[in-house]
């Protein structure tokens, strides 16, 4: 099968996942609003989002085996592990969205005075004006992120043997195109191929940027939420449940079963223990960079004028997926006067900051909300007092009001740069190399006690490291504030 | 928090500092003192105990890339060929023989012909040293003993399952690693003809081309396949894990000689089992030929081999060891080691089967 065809069916593939999870989303976000307790709705709804796709693609690697005579089924069950993590998203989109800019009022009078006899297809193409630029935005920025995520995807698909469309395999760009990548092609066959899947994301990209930045006001507020029907809720929570029990719970129970077997292994991890280091401090890196650079990029965007195209052009990278971006970074570290850094950090630090970049900017707007900012710009002015009481309450304030957010965004970044495993594999150093690529070349030998141990590990140790920091982060601002 | 002001700034700018460095020299993460930069093709699970003893035995650093499963080898056999001019790694152990042999065709190895290298019989080595080889895996059929529980795994039949439908028969895609080895002696055993009228056969008949060897395991432990072909090591992983599985070197033919003129080992009627050794190379203009030296003489000991044979790979030594202190497995492997195909000749025919198979995108 030529690349032009696995790009159009991967396109079609996430086309359809991502019409599902724009129609879901939007039928289950008014009930996950107003849901009780608020706390356990959000954990069950982000768990399958935030389940790493190593860990996903490990844990139906044995199913995609089951169905290794059936590759339709085999196709149709990763169609379905698509949707089940990544419509999470959709329903995040229509919580935080902002409100439409064409109320249903001003919709509703419009077709008042719509002129008697008007024939139908100026009554439609009204209509779809009206939808795209008032409440369908949401559902646009649904659809659209849905899509870049479900196109993107390498693991699950690369794990569950969706690889290079012979007889056999369903397909996926992203496989056929590292696997070609890995396998010795030449960057520059590399970059040529990637233009093709970079050309099919363009055509959902660009219409979707044309239409939603004048939607996107600087503060993204909630918009106020129905409950939802009383039939939806029950069907939604349900769902809901379902979702986190097979893309979080299952892959969870396959791991710490053979954790549990493994234990006798544990000499066999340790030694993974450095690449973990290593991975937890690429990603630290790469988190504090991206939250600084999303700071800046947010504070531009609440300027306005040309600083907005400078914002764009920051977040764009990210949006066209680690893979297409690796390789444009490996290309560009090739550049005479940037190749003596392809052997630094430098080319992996770069392409896993553009890629967090466009995530770590939508974390901050969500998180650092208008009436926070004014509270906490209160609270550092209290800072600047003589009185050391006054400068305690303070630290606990700004703790409170802007350091809370803002470590708990950048642990998000952290989480999302930490699992990233294709800019790893395509850029790192031999030298410092995390563990995102040694899981993933494990995994290819199918799931045993070892790499379930090995897995425990790379979630573990970076868990006990956040636990401590969150304790040490109120000490930290008091510290600074006295 | 205007005293502590400067502490913090002062604290960040040093914090900084250190990443900044850390990010352009990872290098001084792990030390400044010798170091050797070694391509591995070799399964990381047995490379990395065998390599970390290097480091405690020699004080030598090893910065190690390893391969993906799914590409075996060949990645590793065009990146440093794109890297001729400028190579980054030292030593490149691979796990199988042709793509070696392509980068000595290709002048990116330098001979070198150390201690380790006298210990290894003629047909495992280049006469020019740019190659030695070591510790070898056999390529084998495996079986489902649920399958075989009905039919004892046998040469006759194993091939006559094999001459039957195949929707549940699987191999790794041939355009990587072993099976590239094992199509390229079918190449110049048979003839391109005859080769791709025999591939265009089993495809028809519902081959399954999974990727990599190890798939093909676990097709067949896990009772998805009756039978297929993978290597020992993957095969003994399987055994490990106290699957269903049973194996049998694989023999191949050779339609121009005659019984008389075949190996008289053992009872087959086909006369050659595939051998594929590990391979090490020292490549030229490296950055740490010293250190790449000491590590092409430590792979090629001894100690390295029968450490490798004692491992869950349980790889047959080339060299000469201590036959005691083999374990049965290795020691019943050993036996077929003498009929191994010679593959120093296949230069030519894996460069034109390779060509073959990307035409017809078999990747």
């Amino acid at each position: 099968m030529s690349l032009a065809m696995i790009c159009a069916w991967s396109f079609l593939r996430s086309v359809v996942v991502a019409i599902a999870a724009a129609i879901l989303g939007k039928g289950l976000a008014a009930g996950i609003a107003t849901a009780r307790p608020r706390g356990l709705t959000w954990a069950f709804l982000l768990a399958p989002y935030l389940v790493p796709q190593l860990l996903v693609g490990y844990a139906y690697s044995r199913l995609a085996l089951a169905l290794i005579h059936y590759p339709a089924w085999n196709e149709a069950a990763y169609w379905m592990l698509l949707l089940l993590k990544f419509f999470p998203a959709a329903v995040v989109i229509y919580v935080f969205a902002p409100p439409s800019p064409v109320s249903d009022e001003a919709i509703h009078c419009q077709r008042l005075v719509r002129p008697p006899g008007e024939p139908w297809h100026r009554r439609a193409r009204e209509g779809a004006t009206n939808w795209i630029l008032g409440p369908g935005r949401a559902a646009i920025a649904a659809f659209a992120v849905v899509f870049l995520l479900a196109f993107q995807e390498f693991e699950i698909a690369s794990l569950m043997g969706i690889t290079s469309g012979d007889a056999h395999s369903p397909v996926s760009w992203t496989v056929w195109i590292f696997d070609a990548h890995a396998g010795g092609l030449p960057l520059a066959e590399s970059l040529r191929y990637a233009l093709l899947p970079l050309g099919f994301e363009l055509l959902v990209l660009l219409p979707a940027l044309a239409v939603l930045p004048s939607w996107m006001t600087p503060s993204l507020r909630t918009p106020e939420a129905s409950s939802g029907s009383s039939v939806t809720r029950p069907l939604g929570g349900a769902f809901v449940l379902l979702a986190a029990m097979l893309l979080a719970g299952a892959p969870s129970v396959i791991v710490l079963r053979g954790a549990a077997n493994g234990l006798g292994s544990l000499s066999t991890t340790l030694p993974m223990f450095r690449e973990i280091v290593i991975g937890a401090v690429i990603a630290a890196a790469v988190a504090v960079l991206a939250c600084v650079l999303a700071r800046l990029v947010l504070s531009a965007n609440q300027r306005g004028g040309g600083r907005r195209l400078a914002v764009a052009a920051l977040g764009l990278p990210g949006l066209l997926g680690p893979l297409v971006l690796s390789l444009m970074i490996l290309g560009l570290f090739q550049m005479p006067g940037l190749r003596r850094l392809s052997e630094s950090l430098v080319p992996l630090l770069a392409a896993l900051v553009l890629f967090v970049l466009p995530r770590a900017i939508v974390v901050l707007a969500v998180t650092g909300s208008t009436k926070r900012r004014e509270g906490a710009h209160c609270a550092w002015l209290l800072a600047e007092s003589p009185s050391a009481a006054q400068r305690s309450s303070a630290g606990r304030l700004i703790d409170d009001l802007d350091a809370k957010s803002l470590f708990w965004s950048a642990v998000l970044v952290w989480y999302w740069a930490y699992w990233e495993m294709i800019p790893s594999a395509l850029l790192a150093p031999p030298s410092v190399m995390p563990f995102s690529v040694l899981l993933y070349n494990f995994m290819h030998y199918g799931q045993n006690a070892v790499l379930s141990t090995m897995l425990i590990g790379a979630i573990g140790l970076p868990i006990a490291a956040i636990v401590i920091l969150s304790r040490l982060r109120p000490l930290f601002v008091r510290l600074v504030m006295r | 928090m205007r005293r502590n002001r400067p502490i913090v700034i002062a604290a960040l700018v040093v914090l900084c500092s250190a990443a900044i460095a850390f990010a352009i020299w990872p290098e001084w993460l792990r030390g400044t003192g010798p170091s050797v930069s070694v391509y591995c093709a070799h399964d990381s699970v047995f490379a990395d105990a065998i390599l970390k003893d290097f480091e405690r035995q020699t004080g030598i650093r090893v910065d190690v890339h390893y391969d993906s499963e799914a590409t075996k080898s060949l990645g590793f056999v065009n990146q440093l060929k794109l890297e001729k001019d400028d190579p980054h790694c030292d030593v490149f152990w691979n796990n199988e023989l042709l793509g070696t042999m392509d980068l000595a065709q290709d002048g990116v190895l330098e001979p070198y012909k150390g201690t380790g290298y006298a210990r290894i019989p003629a047909q495992y080595k280049d006469d020019d040293g740019r190659w030695t080889g070591f510790a070898a895996r056999m390529r084998v059929w495996i079986v489902n003993t649920n399958w075989s529980a009905k039919n004892p795994v046998t040469e006759e039949n194993v091939q006559e399952r094999f001459d039957q439908n195949l929707k549940r028969a699987a191999i790794a895609k041939p355009i990587y690693g072993t099976t590239l080895t094992q199509y390229s002696i079918l190449w110049n055993l048979w003839g391109p003809d005859r080769l791709k009228k025999w591939d265009a056969d089993v495809r028809r008949r519902g081959l399954l081309e999974v990727a990599g060897n190890a798939r093909v395991k676990d097709a067949i432990a896990a009772g998805e396949c009756d039978i297929g072909w993978t290597d020992t090591d993957d095969y003994f992983e399987a055994v490990d894990d106290n699957k269903p599985v049973a194996m049998l070197p694989l023999l191949i033919d050779d339609p121009t000689k005659t019984p008389s003129q075949r190996p008289a080992k053992g009872s087959q009627t086909r006369p050659y089992t595939i051998v594929i050794p590990n391979t090490v190379s020292l490549i030229r203009a490296c950055r740490h030929p010293a250190e790449g030296k000491k590590l092409i003489d430590y792979l090629l000991s001894a100690e390295t081999e029968l450490a490798l044979a004692k491992s869950k790979s349980r790889q047959t030594p080339l060299g000469p060891v201590d036959a005691a202190q083999l374990p049965p497995d290795v020691r019943k492997l050993a036996a077929y080691e003498g009929q191994g195909y010679d593959l120093r000749s296949l230069e030519s025919a894996r460069r034109d089967c390779l060509a073959w198979l990307k035409s017809e995108s078999r990747q």
